[in-house]
């Protein structure tokens, strides 16, 4: 039996200042998770003895990998600016989204999204 | 509305800071925040929000700061609240013409918890009885624990004594909500039932330093006292009846511990512990290149609810120096003595009520089990001896190599692996010839005699290649039988491994630069009586970053890891 798995990580984030006062942000991340046992298989010559009956379906052990698969992708972002526009008070606001896709679902699915929008007004002494 | 009087209370206090900062204060700085946030929900968020505050619709929030300097006295505050009680942070740092520094922080948080609905349990049944099935109690329910920690750091010093500080910290840490806690009842139908388990968990952290510092030796004495306690302690849980599924007949009660005869019993429980730690610590400078190091810690852990107790002794010591020429050494001792208290577990030995055991304990019935209570051994109890050194030496051309040597020796008082014993050698060869090229490659080889395993863990003898007549668990091989027979040695750690690290920094202009880095790990071991078990694990990574002016900055970079475990796979078949 083996188990394999293989994970990806991508990011990328840009900061941007086009004029004084003004800043322009955004931040990427990517991870994609593939994971799973391998490789089952049984003999049936090795097998010393099968009671009558049909009572087991010894077969069965090689369909066990899949309930350890693992297939999950999750995207997150966050992308925003803050501006002051008079001296010591600045507008700031974002937009945020987290992204949990459960491809391989096996007690429950565990696929869910939460986007998030935030605006604020700051005043700095 | 004790939630909402903290906001309002903390909207007052943020409006203010500005006012009380025209005191006279030699320089005031600070800001004020205030907003709102929109959240939209999709589906489960346990896992796209499982540390963060998510609510359907808007909430205000509010972040605020204040640094206060006025001659010999400095002020520090900071406070955030989203506007769900459950994520707030506060803190507020005082020091006194460095004589009384003060930190005092507040912070909360959630954790969200998975849910099993328990829909991957099948419901049999034979004849209308239930065989197997599953009831999830709280469907409903949405776990999750509230994190929260207050902590109070101090330090002082004596202005006429400078060699000379005290500290005294407090630290307070909360869980507080509620897990699922699954339970299984067998010897009746196997009935798996999940419900809610209450948490309220705290844990108080005493310490007490004092501290000597000169410019030639120093040391230093800590005292600490933890106490952990679980206001919860236990569930009570009701366990089904140990009666026959089918025929409903009572003649499985010498095979079981409790049931539902006993009443409620508690489950889930947590105990309630407490530890004491004494340090003493020590350095000195020989030289301006060479300085000995040494440390004693000894610690009492004891577990409230059942009256055992760990003790550990700890040994420390480690050697500095430079020889010139940009070549040095480091070598390192350590010593640990683990102590887990031995003890002897009772358990009940209750008779069948009915059946053609009736009247006689299981040990009655098979004479060869012996009975269920045993003597507790812990694996934890053992003798650790560990030295490590490394020697680090300059080559030409801005070049440099690292050799160092690590010995782990692990003896356990109790369990069958015994004693652990590891050797590892790591070479690393550093490069910064160009300075627009830079980089590294390091091997470590390490070799482990007798790597901590599960002993006859697995691949039980056939003991009975057919079905018991009469298809009734009564004669024939019985499940102790079966464990006693186990013969595979199985691990998931390593007996020889080989790991390769490589980086390199490329940096072909001012104001951009590229790392790209390798690991191969590569782990086995043949030492096992049955198969053999290996891991191979792959990583590659590259990261970049660009400004091309003062005004942009990008970065970006991808990592890619494989791996591959390969182990013995063990089925056991048996028609219980």
């Amino acid at each position: 039996m083996d188990y394999r798995g293989h994970d990806t990580h991508a990011f990328f984030t840009a900061n941007f200042i086009p004029r004084d006062r003004l800043r322009i942000y955004a931040e990427f991340a990517f991870n994609q998770v593939d994971e799973g046992l391998d490789g089952i298989s049984i003999n049936m010559a090795q097998v010393p003895g099968v009671p009558p009956g049909n009572l087991f379906d010894y077969h069965l052990d090689e369909t066990l990998g899949a309930y350890s698969n693992l297939d999950v992708r999750h995207i997150t972002g966050k992308y925003g600016f803050s501006y002051e526009f008079a001296n010591g008070i600045t507008l700031t606001s974002y937009l945020k989204h987290d992204d949990y896709n459960d491809n391989s679902p096996y007690l429950f699915d565990a696929t869910g999204t939460v986007v998030s929008v935030v605006a604020g007004l700051g005043y700095t002494f | 509305m004790k939630n909402h009087r903290t906001f309002i209370a903390l909207i007052v206090t943020a409006l203010a800071i500005p006012v009380l900062a025209q005191g006279g204060a030699t320089r005031t700085e600070g800001k004020f925040l205030i907003g709102v946030t929109g959240d939209d929900l999709d589906r489960y968020i346990g896992r796209a929000a499982e540390y963060e505050i998510a609510d359907q619709g808007v909430r205000p929030w509010i972040k605020a700061y204040l640094e206060l300097q006025q001659r010999d006295l400095y002020l520090e505050m900071a406070a955030a609240h989203s506007g769900n009680p459950d994520d707030q942070f506060y803190r507020v740092r005082l020091n006194a013409a460095r004589v009384w520094d003060s930190q005092f922080t507040y912070r909360r948080f959630l954790h969200r918890l998975d849910h099993d609905p328990l829909e991957n349990i099948d419901t049999t049944q034979v004849a209308g009885h239930l065989y197997t099935y599953a009831d999830d109690l709280a469907p409903a329910h949405d776990y999750r624990i509230t994190y929260s920690e207050i902590a109070f750091l101090n330090e002082f010093r004596i202005p006429q004594a400078e060699w000379l500080s005290l500290r005294f910290d407090y630290n307070r840490q909360q869980r507080e909500g509620a897990h699922q806690s699954t339970q299984l009842n067998h010897c009746s139908s196997c009935h798996v039932t999940g419900q809610v388990r209450p948490v309220d968990e705290a844990q108080d952290d005493f310490k007490f330093r004092v501290a000597v510092d000169t410019a030639r030796a120093g040391g230093s004495y800590t005292f600490q006292y933890r106490r952990f306690s679980d206001a919860t302690g236990s569930l009570p849980y009701l366990f089904d009846e140990a009666v026959h599924p089918g025929t409903r007949m009572d003649v499985f009660t010498n095979r079981i511990l409790y049931d539902r005869t006993n009443g409620e019993l508690p489950i889930s429980q947590v105990p309630d512990t407490n530890k004491m730690l004494h340090a003493l610590k020590a350095y000195y400078h020989i030289d301006d290149r060479n300085t000995v190091t040494g440390a004693f810690l000894y610690s009492e852990v004891e577990n409230e609810t059942s009256d055992l107790k760990i003790l550990s002794r700890n040994y420390t010591g480690r050697y500095t120096g430079s020889f010139g020429h940009g070549i040095t050494l480091n070598a390192r001792f350590r010593y640990s003595n683990i102590d887990n208290a031995t003890t002897y577990v009772e358990l009940p030995d209750p008779v069948a009520n009915a059946g053609p055991q009736a009247g006689r304990t299981y040990a009655e019935a098979y004479p060869s089990f012996g009975g269920a209570s045993f003597t507790r051994f812990s694996a934890m109890s053992r003798e650790d001896t560990e030295f490590d050194a490394d020697l680090s030496v300059p080559l030409p051309g801005r070049n440099r190599f690292v050799a160092e040597y690590d010995f782990e020796d692990t003896a356990r008082d109790y369990f069958e692996t015994g004693t652990t014993r590891e050797h590892r050698l790591t070479f690393t060869f550093r490069t910064d010839q160009r300075r627009e090229l830079a980089g590294w490659v390091r091997y470590q080889a390490a070799f482990i005699d007798n790597p901590f395993a599960n002993q006859q863990a697995a691949v039980e003898e056939v003991l009975q290649p057919f079905s018991t007549p009469g298809a009734v668990p009564f004669p024939g091989v019985q499940y102790f039988q079966l464990y006693a027979s186990r013969q595979a040695t199985l691990t998931n750690q390593p007996a020889m491994v080989h790991d390769l690290k490589v980086s390199g920094t490329w940096k072909p202009v001012q104001n951009a630069g590229l790392n790209v880095a390798y690991n191969l790990k590569h782990s086995t071991n043949d030492e096992l009586n049955f198969s053999d078990w290996s891991q191979t694990v792959h990583a590659i990574g590259a990261d970049a970053w660009y400004t091309p002016d003062e005004r942009v900055t990008l970065n970006a970079g991808v990592h890619y890891t494989d791996y591959e475990t390969e182990s013995l796979f063990v089925q056991p078949v048996w028609n219980g």
